[in-house]
């Protein structure tokens, strides 16, 4: 086995398999068509990564947020989509796609409904009648609106003065004020968040964001919006350049009422139930699947997360494990219960060995699952991903698909006895060993999350072990030993570590990257597997204030 | 003349502030030279090889030696003249897996630069489409324009399209969008020529006023942001793009709708205008994806009609798992019982191991309605008139897939399918077949040479030379 160090942990990166060719895992990355090896750099001394100097797209739920907070209200931006990312999370990944021309279109028609229909309102706040609308009133408005808008104290108003002075006295005071609204939304300084650091210091090495960029950073990482007040007044006197001044205002952030909104964004996306509304099952087989059922699943994993975060310590262990949660009149079917508990706002215990953690959850079992069918490798390939940060590549071209009949199985036979009939071909095995323990625990969960002992008339095997890991390699019998399992695992901690620095950054860990990995494990674990603490950790490192010289 | 908001709407319909139309440029007239075209119709997953092959030899079609008679392909029958079916040629994908890798290379002729989307751009250079849109659309308002059906999930096998970087370009999957964009201007003369009037086009120029004042603001800071961070090339680009989605916004806000000339003998304009803008739409669902999709392939022609553009990629499929469950089909069994296909496309052809029984049944009726579908395409361009000619004759459309066969994800023996005479530089109306397996980058080649665009090769340095292929 491969042994790679995590620094000063040692730890398994990937199994044995790897010569296989079969996993990408940290490393799934090509350059010039030749897989990477993730071992090549190993024991080499290496420079710690840190991000380039960078603009970064705001991420659509981000981008809302803050013309909420600017506006006062809460706004329809919907269908907005400036931009997706392909590994899982939906916040915009630093190399990732730019604006696409017609839905900068779609952007600039949503933004001009907007501006419309909040123009009217939004005119109380100027300090002046709207017919007397003038420069220096319409100035301040500006000024403070672009504060939230634009993320900074420091807003340069002119352009919008002038598209105003330009405007008024064609289109009257009204259209020009809504015109002026729609291009302050528009603006790139409203879709682009700012990383430079101030590069003309004269020292070499690394580059400390400024105190603007900083409050910015902070206030996406941690609120999912534009800072508030108070660190804009700091960022504004340059405060957030001492060390102790931004870790007090960290801890503030933390301790908000929003303090966890940025960690809760991840975690819904890494859940797979960011996008829930887009998952659709066979009305045929799951008729109940309906939008109130779909609106009760995600508020039940929201309610769960957040149980979590609050009562629970943040614990990641408990996040995985734990065998209580929200259930409402739709989803006592759902789990065969006929109690409910919503309303007391109190967890219930769900039946007993049948459920363990966030994972096993209807909205997340919905949306690892496909139509009609249970997903059974996507599920195996998708947990693998999140839990264990071991990426499974496709399968090259040309695979030959067995039939189950002419491998003898009966046609009643369950998805797993097929699937296993897999294993035994030498071109499938060395990835399907890999999916198969996992994929095979979660087959007692049908599409619709609902838990189910048979398949076929079959008793489901769901037990199992992943034995290609060091830490989580103890057999289970089903899926809630396996969480129980990987719970308690270190290589399962580690990988939630490189998941939210993945998250945070905006780009994938590498070697790099590794000592800062391991000060933020070693954090996590002495703090009971608190993710707010870990996150704490991650935006107070060097590597969130600091950005590569150019 | 000042302009309030019930002005506006009392003129123009509460529309109008809503989804602001964009204003026309100037359709040029119809000139005297040939409309050269290029369609790309992008179904993944292959065919039932043993299904698809016409009977009897190659060779031409008016020799009658051969048939599409107990084939998929028999929708096509009424356009054996039309179409040539190359037999032997061979998709060059590389490694990775075959739907996004056979997707990828498709249209680039190139295989992926990357085979996840962890590290972009994902294709090494352009496809076929837009580097062919850039020759062929020189007079359009429009240039490439790639559509998508209900395609869901984010893989590579979404992308059919790249940019001269290799990015990926995003399909428009809602017909209602692509109309509300892209046509309606054109679109406002079809059934009620001249219904301009003077007053109303003050107002447009009071708007168009104020949306490029706006554009201007943006683009402004946009620049001052490039010029002022010293970015590299990799941030610069997220900037560049930015620029350019605003002056193409800025591109079609040219002339006043309300103005723009009748498209005279544009036959099926007055009907596509009154379904797209009927109060009740389609829905976006998988059960609606034959509807969606229908709407679509009238777009296509619309814009060859109002000639609004000249190079179209139309993706009714998503290669690998996460495609739409083709409910909408009925199989019938040996007992003749019918009952709806509950898979995708992609799981069917996989048979027992995605769970599906009689798989091959069912992908004959897959396959046979995959061909119907290309060959309403291939009827509507034949129904445009021009000057003597079709639509259909003047380009290329081309049946286009990521797998020979959807179970094995074979490469060889790929289903194309070429219909259209370009202009009258291919003779069309042939079934050929190839022993040598010609990479596919050939056909990507000849596809612009027929097109009178003289490169010596397309895609893959050294994959598309060796003389014309059709």
């Amino acid at each position: 086995m491969r042994v790679q160090t995590f620094g000063n942990h040692r730890f398994f990166l990937v199994p044995a398999v790897v010569a296989a060719g079969c996993v990408g895992g940290i490393v799934d990355r090509v350059s010039g068509g030749e897989q990477a090896n993730p071992g090549d750099n190993r024991g080499a001394s290496v420079t710690p990564a840190l991000s380039p100097a960078r603009i970064w797209q705001l991420s659509p739920q981000q981008y809302q947020n803050i013309v909420e907070q600017a506006f006062g209200a809460p706004v329809d931006l919907a269908p907005l989509a400036i931009t997706e990312r392909h590994d899982g999370f939906l916040n915009p990944a630093v190399g990732g796609l730019a604006v696409h021309e017609l839905f900068f279109a779609d952007l600039e028609d949503s933004v001009a409904r907007l501006a419309a229909e909040h123009a009217v309102r939004l005119a109380s706040r100027l300090g002046c009648a709207l017919s007397e609308l003038d420069r220096a009133c319409l100035g301040k408005f500006t000024s403070t609106l672009g504060r939230v808008l634009f993320r900074t104290p420091k807003v340069d108003v002119a352009p919008f003065l002038d598209l105003y002075g330009t405007l008024a006295p064609k289109l009257g005071n009204e259209h020009a004020f809504e015109s002026v609204l729609t291009a302050m939304m528009l603006s790139p300084k409203a879709l682009f968040r700012v990383e430079l650091g101030d590069q003309r210091t004269s020292a070499r090495g690394p580059v400390r964001l400024t105190s603007e960029e900083l409050a910015e950073s902070l206030a996406l990482t941690l609120l999912n919006r534009a800072p508030d007040e108070e660190l804009l007044r700091l960022a504004a006197g340059g405060q957030l350049d001492d060390p102790t001044i931004y870790g007090q205002q960290v801890d503030r952030l933390l301790g908000s009422s929003l303090g966890s909104a940025g960690l809760q964004q991840m975690l819904a996306e890494w859940l797979g139930v960011a996008t829930f509304g887009g998952v659709d099952k066979n009305p045929a087989l799951f008729p109940m699947f309906n939008d109130d059922l779909k609106r009760s699943m995600v508020s039940e994993i929201g309610l769960f997360v957040d149980h979590v975060l609050t009562v629970r310590r943040g614990s990641l262990r408990d996040l995985l494990t734990l065998q209580e949660s929200f259930v409402d009149r739709r989803l006592a079917p759902i789990y065969g219960l006929a109690t409910q508990s919503a309303q007391t706002g109190q967890p219930v215990p769900l039946p007993a060995g049948q459920r363990a953690g966030a994972f096993t959850l209807p909205a997340a079992l919905a949306a690892m699952s496909e139509s009609s069918l249970t997903g059974i490798i996507y599920r195996g390939k998708v947990l693998l991903e999140k839990l264990l940060c071991v990426v499974v590549r496709p399968p090259d071209m040309d695979v030959e698909f067995p039939d189950p009949d002419s491998l003898g199985l009966p046609r009643d036979a369950t998805t797993r006895q097929r699937m296993e009939s897999v294993e035994k071909q030498a071109a499938c095995a060395a990835c399907h060993v890999l999916l198969h323990p996992m994929s095979f625990a979660m087959e007692t969960y049908d599409p619709i999350g609902r838990y189910r002992a048979t398949e076929n008339g079959r008793p489901i095997d769901p037990s199992g072990s992943l034995s290609f890991t060091r830490t989580a390699n103890m057999p289970f019998r089903n899926a809630v030993q396996m969480f129980q399992v990987l719970g308690s695992s270190r290589e399962v901690h580690e990988c939630f570590v490189r998941q939210a620095f993945r998250y945070i950054h905006g780009r994938e860990d590498d070697e790099r990257d590794r000592t800062l990995l391991a000060e933020a494990l070693g954090r996590f674990e002495s703090d009971g597997l608190d993710m707010r603490s870990l996150y704490r950790a991650l935006v107070l490192s060097d590597a969130f204030t600091h950005r590569e010289r150019r | 003349m000042k302009l309030s908001r019930r002005d506006v709407v009392a003129r123009l319909g509460a529309g109008a502030l809503l989804a602001w139309p964009i204003l026309s440029a100037t359709r040029p007239a119809a000139g005297a030279t040939i409309k050269k075209r290029f369609v790309t119709f992008f179904s993944s997953s292959g065919v039932r090889q043993d299904l698809f092959w016409p009977k009897g030899t190659p060779g031409a079609f008016d020799a009658g030696l051969y048939s599409l008679d107990g084939t998929s392909l028999q929708p096509l029958e009424p356009y054996l003249s039309e179409i040539i079916i190359p037999k032997g040629i061979k998709i060059d994908r590389g490694p990775g897996d075959s739907h996004d890798a056979g997707t990828v290379a498709a249209l680039t002729g190139d295989h992926p630069r990357s085979l996840t989307f962890r590290s972009k751009p994902v294709a090494r250079g352009e496809s076929v489409d837009h580097f062919l849109a850039k020759a062929l659309c020189k007079e359009t308002p429009e240039k490439l324009l790639v559509l998508g059906v209900r395609l869901r999930v984010l893989r590579m096998s979404k992308y059919t399209s790249y940019d001269e970087r290799g990015y990926e370009v995003e399909p428009l999957q809602s017909p209602y969008t692509l109309y509300d964009r892209v046509f309606k201007r054109f679109a406002r003369s079809c059934g009620s020529p001249g219904s301009g009037t003077g007053g109303q086009g003050q107002v447009w120029e009071l708007l168009r006023l104020q949306k490029r004042s706006i554009l201007d603001t943006v683009r402004v800071q946009t620049a001052e942001m490039m010029r002022l961070y010293g970015l590299d090339a990799n941030e610069r680009q997220k900037l560049e793009r930015m620029e350019e989605a605003i002056r193409s916004v800025e591109l079609r806000l040219t002339a006043d709708p309300e103005t723009t000339p009748a498209a005279p003998g544009v036959s099926g304009c007055a009907t596509v205008k009154q379904t797209m803008e009927a109060g009740t739409r389609v829905s976006d669902d998988d059960a609606s994806f034959p509807k969606l999709l229908k709407l679509h392939l009238d777009l296509v022609a619309l814009a060859f009609e109002l000639d609004i553009t000249r190079v179209i990629t139309i993706s009714l499929s998503l290669g690998g798992s996460g495609g739409a469950p083709m409910r909408w089909l009925q199989w019938r069994d040996s007992a003749g019982r019918s009952a709806a296909i509950d898979a995708s496309h992609h799981n069917v052809t996989h048979g027992l191991e995605r769970n599906v029984a009689n798989y091959r049944e069912k992908l004959q009726v897959i396959d046979r309605w995959n061909f119907e579908q290309f060959a309403y395409l291939v009827g509507k361009l034949k129904a445009i008139e021009e000057g003597g000619s079709t639509a259909l004759d003047n380009g290329i459309l081309w049946y286009a897939t990521d797998v020979g066969d959807g179970k094995s994800h074979s490469s060889t023996l790929m289903p194309f399918i070429v219909a259209g005479r370009a202009g009258g530089s291919l003779k069309s109306g042939r079934y050929m077949a190839f022993t040598d397996q010609p990479r596919h980058q050939r056909l990507l080649t000849d596809f612009c040479h027929r097109l009178g665009v003289d490169i010596p090769e397309f895609g893959q340095p050294g994959a598309g030379g060796g003389g014309s292929l059709l």
